[in-house]
């Protein structure tokens, strides 16, 4: 269970948590994110940042508050054969699907933005390069009226890496492990 | 004293024995003069006056001498008043018809204009006396007040009195050659007390005074804004700018590895049954089983 800086619990396991970001990010003076900040600084020689940029680390941690749900449900969105079975479930809405996986990988690569802004004007956007090739094991999808309800189990494992241009931020290797809990999906994320 | 006494003598002893003949005409280019202007004379006619020699009496100082052959001399006043020019010789002449010629000899003029003033306002002095290239002229100038000019190339100048009374300006005129300068005739200048504006014009000075502080609002609202400014943008170069941020976090994506396809091995479907009191009855049943090759049990 993880707390945003909002205060908003959340049960779900998120790519912040998976990369360990606000360890990384503030324990590791002379690391990526250092460097991070001194490439900011060259590329935005007109803005004054802050001195360490706390807020921005922060919003960057906060940007990869997702999901690592949202992933495997992009990707699933993407399997043929799961789009078919979660359709026929629309068929007999009353009755609620318990759909096991083949052991499978997903791979995975999108780019989060932050667009930095001073009033009235934008001064910089920053895109991020995240990867992720995630080996999934023993997943089993709850099923109802042609969606995903829940993702009720599963181990996954694999690595990942985030990236702010060419600089690395983040690279890491997840061992196989069990999802927490039972993961709600929300109706709009499949659909 | 003596040798004009014998210069006297000898004239009349000359004129006893002057020949005879058309007698001889004096001519001065100006009768008036101003002083330390100058006075040419002339004896006519020049074909007999070449012939003698003259002795020439201007009646402010020595006698000049014309030796024979000129016939012109010119002589400087610097005295004014009036005075006859005589001409003699110690050798018989021809009678002179004008001897003893008249010529006026005035004070330099100082004009002012005007000559009566109210209290502030500006009166122009000019100092009346014609230069000769020859030497360099000066001019200075006394207002009567306690102050004067210093000696200056230019013979006019305007001066302003502070307070009403009636002042006696002089001027002065200084060339080169001369040991001591020439004092300019004096002149009165009027000066009355300036009279209060009336209510109409009163309202100028009272909107050159708005204008004024207009003006001075103005150049404070400027320097204001200026240093408002300055302020301003070294408050924004000390204090990093309010920044916010937008997250994009769309476009999350992903794909099934084509090496390890999805696949779905099992399908348990919960059946709703009756609820019965704290239980529910239902069925579950398992609709479809395959292996890992896809193959349908």
């Amino acid at each position: 269970m993880s707390v945003t800086k909002t205060g908003i619990v959340t049960r779900s396991l998120t790519l912040r948590r998976l990369f360990d970001l606000d360890v990384s990010m503030t324990t590791e003076e002379s690391g990526p994110w250092s460097l991070f900040q001194k490439r900011l600084h060259e590329e935005t020689k007109g803005v004054r940042w802050p001195a360490a940029m706390p807020d921005l680390l922060a919003e960057v941690a906060e940007l990869f508050e997702i999901p690592i749900s949202d992933i495997f449900i992009a990707s699933w969105k993407n399997a043929d054969v799961l789009k078919s079975e979660i359709e026929a479930s629309r068929k007999a809405p009353e009755e609620t699907s318990f759909l096991s996986l083949s052991d499978h990988t997903i791979t995975s690569e999108f780019h989060p933005t932050i667009d930095v802004r001073i009033p009235g004007k934008a001064i910089k956007s920053l895109e991020f390069t995240t990867r992720l090739s995630l080996t999934l094991e023993g997943f089993t999808l709850r099923v109802s009226n042609g969606r995903i309800t829940h993702i009720n189990a599963g181990r996954y494992g694999g690595k990942g890496s985030i990236h702010y241009g060419d600089l690395c931020l983040a690279v890491k290797e997840f061992k196989p492990q069990a999802l927490p809990l039972a993961i709600p999906i929300e109706r709009r994320k499949f659909e | 004293m003596q040798g004009r006494l014998v210069f006297l003598l000898c004239a009349l002893v000359y004129a006893s024995q002057a020949p005879a003949g058309p007698p001889l005409k004096l001519a001065v280019d100006r009768t008036i003069i101003r002083t330390g202007e100058r006075v040419r004379l002339s004896i006519l006619p020049k074909t007999l006056a070449i012939q003698f020699s003259f002795a020439i009496g201007f009646q402010d100082g020595p006698i000049e001498v014309l030796p024979v052959g000129q016939t012109e001399i010119e002589h400087e006043y610097r005295i004014p008043g009036s005075y006859s020019i005589s001409v003699t010789s110690p050798l018989p002449i021809p009678e002179i018809s004008n001897n003893g010629i008249k010529v006026q000899v005035d004070r330099i003029p100082l004009t002012v204009e005007p000559r009566s003033v109210k209290e502030g306002e500006p009166v122009t002095f000019r100092i009346g006396f014609s230069a000769t290239k020859d030497a360099a002229t000066s001019y200075r100038f006394s207002f009567g007040d306690g102050s004067s000019t210093g000696w200056r190339d230019v013979p006019e100048v305007t001066y302003t009195y502070a307070e009403p009374e009636v002042y006696v300006a002089t001027g002065a005129v200084l060339r080169m050659g001369w040991d001591q300068p020439i004092e300019s005739s004096p002149v009165e200048v009027h000066v009355e007390v300036a009279q209060p504006l009336p209510k109409a014009v009163e309202g100028k000075p009272e909107t050159s005074w708005s204008s004024t502080r207009w003006g001075i609002i103005l150049v404070g609202l400027t320097a204001l804004a200026v240093v408002a400014f300055a302020a301003l943008k070294t408050w924004q170069w000390n204090t990093p700018p309010k920044l916010t941020y937008d997250h994009h976090r769309g476009g999350v994506r992903g794909n099934i590895e084509r090496k390890a396809p999805l696949e779905v091995v099992m399908e348990i479907v919960l059946i709703p049954g009756i609820e019965s009191g704290r239980h529910y009855v239902g069925k579950l049943e398992v609709k479809r089983v395959r292996d890992e090759n896809g193959d349908r049990d």
